[in-house]
């Protein structure tokens, strides 16, 4: 079904080969999961294949790669998409596969119904939570039937319902005599349903073979950044080093304060009478279903969004009609996307700016950004342009960018996605840190293993409700 | 976030097909652009402005001419201080000037006013499908053209609120400009990301699925298909300028 011979990738302006001599072979109905850690060259593999190395991004490839049939692809970036509304989004691969008009609907009702869109097919794509348009994306590359699927990341902002939906889906296509290729830097979730293992490191294929044979080199992959275990990207008996709790909330003092807030939008009910306190001190993860409203609530305490009724304070000081710099004053917000923010050409002149905007004269800023790089250990990074840097370094120099003003209240919006279970790690040791040292920290995520391991309190959304 | 197109079905603008449609709004344009008569061009957006407001789309259609309102009065203003052709003066304020400003700001607003109810009563998805039947490529062209903004509106948004939450702030106009570059920057670069993803993506999904494996190398002449409905068009384009010059030339209007 498919089979590649020696391919070697090399993209423009760059030295080292993004691939170098992968030999893999996988046979109809066949669940292959390409590994590695960040940057080890997973997405090449999966660009080679479905032809966009060659074809949008000018590599030059060498070797064979043989595909028997039609292929599909779900790109990493899932907020990407083509059309204004579900519906027609799902039926564009259709339309360009020449389908017929009542083909078309049939087909998209059944992928609509697998994987559980039906109540979505109306809304707009730009509306859609982060894990809504992962499903989207996976259902538009599912539609057209395609023998060979190739998902990058598909669980990647799924909550875990969603996302043993879609392992199971996937399981099943299998058995319908689909192959599928999925490129992770977790493989624990695919542990069930997998028949071959590839482990990438830097470009080349470092390990091949079956999935019980993986489990005698997890210690190996672990030590790469691998998340074997699943859920999480924390490994149990690191785990038990830490003496968490340690950063217990302190005194009777409120961080953040809400008070019966609703929040509505376009007409439908994001939260609903929300009441949420916040001590201060201490880490608190909220996690929850894609579109239960997680993102909502800590854009309402940045004052990015203004609540229809209730109010909220911020370290005593109740937000409502100050605008957003003013209220965020001893708030820090970090994005999910870390080029909502980067402008400048170097990494350093990047993370002053935000001091400098904050009234700190320019040498003061200067000493801080130094301070904090030097923290980060991205020292040798200051002078560089962001845009030069992997997304995982940007996302650093993004939290960064937060840290330097050392704010008393911090909002993480999933921080550490797409991050490999190295760069978690080093994640929640600074998080912890700044914890310690009498900031609170508000976290969104789906990592389950970072908000167990850092986390003394852990928020459960579900449907704009909280419950603890 | 807004998006361009409004639903709803009740208005009278949303029956009529696609081609129809699109045909009186350009004989309306025409109207538009020949009227040289203040009154007549006043009465002209009235009617269009009410039929609007009738039909559906009318609440939208004031909300987007908004902002275009101060566009008008800002060219009515130009042109009564600074148009060579004041006469009759009214302290700074030439009479002609503000006569002939108000033209333009009319049929500006006009053409957007337009523009805009196209928009806004036809579903982008039928808009792909009336340009397609034209060429296969036009239809995506116009639809991503019609489904970037909203997107690019999104960005827009975002950076701005990432930006401010690290302490972006506006007072003067100076900061304004600075604030600008902050802003700005981050859009165009996430726009180019998104649009090599969307490349990909068009790619990925089937999008040219039948020409891929054809020859690609022979050129196509300038009047096989595909190239037609451009030249015609810009054809059309050329004849309305040629109609328009010698209609000022016969001073079909006065100015």
């Amino acid at each position: 079904m498919l089979k590649i011979n020696n391919l070697t990738v090399r993209y423009p302006l760059s030295n080292v080969p993004a691939l170098e001599n992968i030999n893999m072979q996988l046979s109809r109905g066949e669940i292959g999961i390409v590994t590695g850690g960040n940057d080890s060259g997973k997405s090449s593999i999966l660009n080679a294949i479905s032809g966009i190395a060659k074809s949008m991004l000018n590599a030059k490839t060498e070797g064979t790669c043989q595909v028997d049939g039609t292929i599909s692809t779900v790109l990493q970036d899932s907020d990407l998409f083509l059309m204004p509304t579900v519906e027609e989004e799902l039926e564009f691969p259709l339309i360009q596969y020449g389908e017929s008009r009542s083909i078309r609907n049939i087909k998209v009702n059944q992928i609509n119904e697998k994987l559980n869109l039906s109540n979505l097919s109306k809304r707009l794509m730009h509306t859609l939570s982060g894990g809504e348009r992962q499903r989207v994306a996976l259902a538009a590359s599912m539609v057209t039937n395609s023998d060979l699927l190739l998902l990058d990341e598909p669980l990647a902002q799924l909550d875990p319902r969603g996302a043993t939906l879609v392992t199971d889906l996937i399981r099943e296509l299998a058995d319908h005599g689909k192959t599928v290729l999925i490129a992770s830097t977790s493989t624990g979730p695919y542990h069930q349903i997998a028949d071959r293992f590839f482990w990438i490191d830097s470009g080349k294929m470092h390990w091949s073979g079956s999935p019980s044979s993986f489990l005698k080199v997890n210690e190996e992959a672990r030590s790469m950044g691998i998340d074997v275990d699943g859920y999480g990207l924390f490994n149990r008996h690191q785990e038990e080093d830490y003496i968490y709790k340690n950063c217990m909330p302190t005194g009777r003092t409120v961080a953040l304060d809400m008070s019966k807030v609703t929040y509505c939008y376009d007409k439908n009910f994001s939260l609903e009478n929300i009441d949420l306190q916040i001590k201060k001190g201490g880490i608190t993860a909220i996690s929850g279903e894609n579109g239960s409203g997680k993102s909502t609530l800590l854009k309402l305490a940045a004052a990015i969004l203004k609540p229809q009724s209730g109010s909220i304070s911020v370290l005593g000081r109740n937000i409502k009609g100050l605008d957003i710099a003013e209220a965020t004053k001893k708030t820090g917000f970090l994005f999910q996307n870390p080029d909502h923010q980067i402008f400048q050409t170097q990494v350093d002149q990047e993370l002053a700016w935000g001091l400098i905007k904050r009234g700190f004269s320019r040498s003061k800023a200067e000493e801080k950004t130094r301070y904090w790089l030097e923290k980060l250990s991205m020292k040798k990074l200051s002078k560089t342009h962001p845009y030069s840097l992997s997304k995982t370094c940007r996302q650093w120099i993004a939290l960064a960018g937060v840290l330097v003003r050392t704010p008393p209240l911090l909002l993480l919006d999933e921080p550490t996605f797409g991050m490999d279970t190295n760069a978690s790690r080093r994640f929640a040791d600074i998080i912890m840190q700044v914890a310690k040292e009498g900031t609170t920290v508000l976290i969104i995520t789906h990592n389950h293993a970072l908000a167990a391991h850092c986390a003394d309190r852990l928020i459960a959304m579900e449907k704009g409700f909280i419950s603890n | 976030m807004k998006n361009l197109y409004v639903d709803n079905i009740n208005g009278y603008w949303y029956w009529p097909p696609l081609k129809v449609k699109f045909f009186s709004l350009a004989l309306m344009l025409l109207g538009i652009i020949f009227s040289a008569n203040p009154l007549v061009l006043a009465g002209n957006l009235t009617l269009i402005l009410l039929i609007t407001l009738a039909g559906g789309g009318g609440t939208a259609l004031l909300s987007r001419l908004k902002a275009f309102v101060f566009f008008g009065l800002f060219i009515i203003a130009f042109h009564s201080v600074l148009n060579p052709a004041n006469e009759t003066m009214l302290f700074i304020f030439g009479l002609e000037g503000a006569l002939y400003g108000s033209i333009v700001a009319m049929r500006l607003t006009g053409i957007v006013a337009l523009a805009q109810i196209a928009l806004i009563t036809t579903p982008p998805r039928k808009i792909f499908l009336l340009f397609s039947s034209f060429h296969k490529d036009l239809g995506l062209i116009m639809l991503l053209l019609v489904g970037f903004i909203p997107v690019l509106q999104e960005e827009l948004n975002n950076t701005s609120h990432a930006q401010q939450t690290r302490g972006l702030a506006w007072k003067n106009s100076i900061d304004k400009i600075r604030a600008y570059l902050a802003m700005i920057i981050p859009v165009i670069i996430k726009a180019l990301f998104k649009a090599q993803g969307m490349a990909s993506l068009l790619y990925l999904r089937g999008y040219d699925m039948q020409d891929r494996h054809l020859a690609k190398k022979q050129l196509r002449p300038l009047w096989a298909k595909g190239y037609r409905y451009l030249s015609a068009l810009s054809i059309i384009y050329f004849l309305i300028n040629v109609v328009m010059f010698t209609a000022s030339k016969m001073k079909v209007w006065p100015i």
